[in-house]
C-alpha cells in the first residue's frame, strides 16, 4: 500500500523541510509556501491530509482551510500554529472543521501518530 | 484716630447734655433760691429794725413825757419867777429826781437860757446859743429832743418848756446818755449785728461787734439822727454756699449716676450684642462650624440683625455643607478614577505585553519548532550514520586497511566526534524545550483576561510567573519553593499573575547583595495562601499603614511607581481576598495573598 499522501503548506520553508524530514518516511508529502499554488495543487490533488499554518502573509490557516473544505471537504484538515492557547478565538472559528491542532515546537512521534490516525478515519469513512 | 465705643460715647453725650440741663436749672434754682432768701431776709431785717428804732424812738418820747410830767411841777415855777428864794429847794429836789428809776442829768434854764441849776457833772453846754432853746422859749416848739457833745461824750439832750401863764418862762434840760439803751443783744434774731448812732458823719454810738456788710439806715427825721445797722451775712452766705455746693453735689452725683447706667445700658443692650456679631463673624471667619446667636435681645433692630445674622449663618453652613459634600464626592470620584485609570493603564500594560508576547511566541516558536524536529531528526540521522560507520569498519580487514582507517579517524577525531554528538544534540533539544517552557510561561502569564472570572489553576499561574522572574531574581535570590496541590477557584488569571509578579519583583528589590525568597502555597481553611517571604530590607513600622495607597513609593523614580501593591490589593479585593503584611525593618517581609475557595460572588453553576 502507498504512503498516505500530505499536503504541507507554511510561508516558511524552514518548517516545511524540518517536517519532511520528520514525515518523508510515512506519508507522500506535498510542500507549499504559497497558499494558492497549494490550493491549485489541491484542485487537481485532493489529498486526504492537509497541514497549515495559521498566520502567513498572503492568506492566513482559517482561511486556507475553508477553501480546502470547500474543494474536498472529507479531507483530514490540521491546523500547526505557534500561537495557540493564546487566541483561543482563532481556535474556535476554524471549529469542527480541524482535525487537531499541534502547537509549534511539536512532537515528531505525535504529529506521525495523529496523522496516521486521522487517514485511518478518512479511509474508514471513504469506505475503503 | 482714637476711637471710642458706643456706650461711651452714648454716655458721653448723656453726660455732656445732662451736664447742660443741670447748669442751667442749677442756675435757675440757685438764683430763685437767692432771691427768695434775700428777700426774706430783708423783710426780716427790716422789720428788726424797725422794732429797735421804733422801742428806741418810743423811750425817748416816753421820757420826754416823763419829763413833761415833771416841767410842771410848782417848783419850777417858782424859782424861775424868784430864783434866789427858791434856789436851795429846786437844787434838793432835782438831786432826787429819777425817770423811770433811773437818775440823769437834769438842767434847769431860766428865759434867756441861762442856767439856773444843773445836775449834770462836769458840762461846759452854754445852752443860749443853742437854737432850740429860744424856739422852745418862743413857744414855737413844745418839746425838743437831739444829739449834743458833752464832756463824757454824745448824750440824748430831751427838752420841753416850763409854762407859766401860757408863755415858756423856762426849759428843762434831760440829759441822758446816748448809750442808756443797750441795743446789743436785744435782739437774739442778729448775732452779728452791728447798730451805729449817726448824725451827719459822726458816729455818736455803737454796738455790737466788729461786722462788714450790708448796712440798712434808718432816719430819725425829728432829731437828725440816723440810726446805722450793719449785718454781717458770712453766716447766710456760707449757708447759700453750703447749699450751692450740696445742690451742686446731688446734680453731679445724679448725672454721675445717670451717665454709668447711661454707659451700662449701651454697653449691656447695645455694644454687648455688637460684641458678640463680632466675635461670631471672627469665628465665622475662622472657619467654625455653625454659629447661632440668641436673638432674645431688646433692642429690635439689633435682634432684627442678629435673626439675619443667624439666617446667614444657616445658609453660609449649609452652602459649607452642600459644598463639602459635593468636595469629597469629587475627590472620591477623582481617587476612584486616578485608582480606575491605574488600573486601566496597568491593564492596558498587561494587554498590550499578551499582545507582544503572543507576536513574540508565534516568531520565537516558528524557528523553535523546526530546530528542535530537526535536532531530533538530526539525532535519527546520527545514529544511522554511527551505525553505518561501524558497519564500514567491519569491511576493512586486513591491518593496512585497518592502519589506515585508524588514522585516518585518528586525524578527524572520530571517536570523539561520534561521542560527543549525541550529548550535544540533546542539550541542544533540553536548551530548545526551556525555551519551549519560557514560551509556554510568557503565554500563560500574559493570558488575557476575560470579562468573567474563570476557573483559575493558582499553582500553574504562580509557576509561569516564577519562571517570566526567575531572570530578574536568580543573580542575587535564591528561591525557595514549597508548593502544595491548590484547588482550582474561580478568578482571573492574569491579574492574579500581576499580583504574584509583584510581590516577587518587590521581594527581589528588597534584596540587597544576597538572599532568599521562600514562596509557599497551602490551604487555610477556605483560602488558598499564598505566601511571599524575603530576607530583605523589610518596611519600617510607619510605612506600612501606607503600602496600599496608590502613588506611595520609597522606591528611586524609574524603579516603581508606587502603583503595584495598591493594584495587587485592588486585585485580592475583587477575588474577596486579603492580602496580609508583616514586616520587620532590617529582616524582610512577608505578603500573604489569602483567596477564598468558595463563597464567590460568582454564579456557582459557571
Amino acid at each position: 500500500m502507498s504512503k498516505p499522501e500530505l499536503l504541507i503548506l507554511d510561508d516558511e520553508e524552514e518548517v516545511l523541510s524540518a517536517l519532511n524530514r520528520v514525515l518523508r518516511h510515512d506519508f507522500q508529502i506535498f510542500l507549499f509556501s504559497d497558499p494558492h499554488k497549494a490550493l491549485d495543487f489541491f484542485e487537481e490533488n485532493p489529498v486526504p491530509l492537509v497541514v497549515s499554518d495559521m498566520r502567513m502573509p498572503v492568506m492566513d490557516g482559517t482561511t486556507f482551510l475553508a477553501r480546502i473544505s470547500e474543494l474536498n471537504s472529507k479531507s483530514k484538515k490540521f491546523i500547526l500554529t505557534g500561537h495557540a492557547d493564546i487566541n483561543e478565538t482563532e481556535t474556535a472559528a476554524t471549529g469542527e472543521m480541524v482535525f487537531r491542532h499541534f502547537e509549534k515546537p511539536w512532537d515528531n512521534g505525535e504529529l506521525i501518530s495523529e496523522l496516521k490516525v486521522a487517514h485511518k478515519l478518512y479511509l474508514a469513512e471513504m469506505g475503503f | 484716630m482714637n476711637k471710642t465705643s458706643i456706650s461711651f460715647a452714648l454716655a458721653r453725650f448723656v453726660f455732656i447734655s445732662y451736664l447742660c440741663l443741670a447748669v442751667l436749672a442749677f442756675v435757675v434754682v440757685i438764683h430763685y433760691v437767692i432771691t427768695s432768701t434775700n428777700k426774706e431776709y430783708d423783710e426780716i431785717i427790716e422789720r428788726e429794725i424797725s422794732i429797735i428804732t421804733n422801742n428806741h424812738k418810743i423811750l425817748i418820747e416816753q421820757h420826754l413825757i416823763l419829763l413833761a410830767e415833771q416841767a410842771k411841777n410848782p417848783l419850777y415855777i417858782q424859782t424861775l419867777m424868784q430864783p434866789d428864794v427858791n434856789l436851795g429847794k429846786v437844787q434838793d429836789f432835782m438831786s432826787d429826781l429819777t425817770i423811770l428809776g433811773k437818775k440823769y442829768g437834769e438842767v434847769l434854764l431860766d428865759f434867756e437860757g441861762n442856767i439856773l441849776h444843773s445836775t449834770v457833772q462836769n458840762s461846759d453846754t452854754t445852752y443860749r446859743s443853742m437854737a432850740w432853746v429860744d424856739l422852745l422859749l418862743q413857744q414855737h416848739e413844745n418839746s425838743h429832743v437831739s444829739t449834743e457833745k458833752g464832756v463824757e461824750g454824745y448824750f440824748w439832750a430831751l427838752a420841753v418848756p416850763i409854762h407859766y401863764n401860757g408863755r415858756a418862762e423856762g426849759v428843762l434840760v434831760l440829759n441822758i446818755p446816748i448809750d442808756f439803751i443797750t441795743l446789743k443783744n436785744e435782739s437774739a434774731t442778729f448775732s452779728d449785728l452791728l447798730v451805729e448812732i449817726v448824725e451827719g458823719n459822726n458816729i455818736l454810738a455803737s454796738f455790737g461787734g466788729a461786722v462788714s456788710g450790708r448796712q440798712y439806715t434808718e432816719k430819725w427825721l425829728q432829731t437828725g439822727v440816723e440810726f446805722r445797722f450793719t449785718i454781717d451775712d458770712t453766716a447766710r452766705n456760707e449757708e447759700l454756699a453750703r447749699l450751692v455746693i450740696q445742690l451742686g453735689s446731688i446734680i453731679f452725683i445724679a448725672i454721675t449716676i445717670t451717665t454709668l447706667f447711661t454707659y451700662l445700658f449701651g454697653y449691656r443692650y447695645v455694644v454687648k450684642p455688637i460684641l458678640l456679631l463680632s466675635q461670631a463673624t471672627d469665628q465665622l471667619d475662622k472657619g467654625d462650624e455653625h454659629i447661632n446667636l440668641t436673638e432674645n435681645i431688646k433692642i429690635r433692630e439689633l435682634a432684627d440683625l442678629f435673626r439675619k445674622f443667624n439666617l446667614m449663618t444657616e445658609k453660609v453652613a449649609k452652602r459649607e455643607l452642600d459644598l463639602k459634600k459635593s468636595y469629597s464626592q469629587l475627590s472620591r470620584a477623582n481617587e476612584e478614577l486616578k485608582q480606575s485609570e491605574s488600573q486601566l493603564v496597568q491593564s492596558e500594560k498587561m494587554a498590550s505585553i499578551g499582545v507582544l508576547a503572543s507576536g513574540v511566541a508565534h516568531e520565537i516558536n516558528n524557528p523553535i519548532g523546526f530546530i528542535k524536529s530537526n535536532l531530533i531528526v538530526l539525532n535519527k540521522y546520527l545514529v544511522d550514520i554511527n551505525g553505518y560507520y561501524h558497519a564500514s569498519l567491519a569491511i576493512f580487514t586486513t591491518e593496512d586497511q585497518k592502519l589506515a582507517q585508524s588514522q585516518l579517524a585518528e586525524k578527524y577525531d572520530m571517536d570523539f566526534l561520534l561521542e560527543d554528538i549525541p550529548p550535544m544534540l540533546e542539550g541542544s533539544i533540553g536548551g530548545v524545550e526551556r525555551v519551549t517552557d519560557i514560551v509556554k510561561s510568557l503565554k500563560v502569564f500574559a493570558r488575557k483576561d476575560l470579562p468573567e472570572k474563570s476557573l483559575v489553576d493558582i499553582s500553574e499561574g504562580l509557576n509561569a510567573t516564577l519562571s517570566m522572574v526567575w531572570n530578574e531574581l536568580k543573580f542575587n535570590c535564591e528561591i525557595h519553593l514549597d508548593l502544595q496541590k491548590l484547588p482550582k477557584i474561580l478568578g482571573y488569571p492574569g491579574k492574579l499573575n500581576q499580583v504574584f509578579m509583584n510581590l516577587l519583583i518587590n521581594a527581589g528589590q528588597s534584596i540587597q547583595g544576597k538572599g532568599d525568597i521562600f514562596v509557599r502555597t497551602f490551604v487555610d481553611d477556605n483560602y488558598i495562601v499564598v505566601e511571599v517571604r524575603d530576607t530583605g530590607c523589610g518596611i519600617g513600622a510607619e510605612y506600612l499603614a501606607q503600602i496600599f495607597t496608590p502613588f506611595y513609593t520609597t522606591k528611586q523614580v524609574g524603579e516603581g511607581t508606587g502603583l503595584g501593591l495598591s493594584i495587587s490589593h485592588q486585585i485580592i479585593q475583587q477575588h474577596n481576598g486579603r492580602l496580609d503584611v508583616s514586616s520587620v525593618l532590617g529582616e524582610g517581609s512577608i505578603f500573604a495573598v489569602y483567596l477564598p475557595t468558595e463563597n464567590q460572588d460568582v454564579d456557582p453553576t459557571i
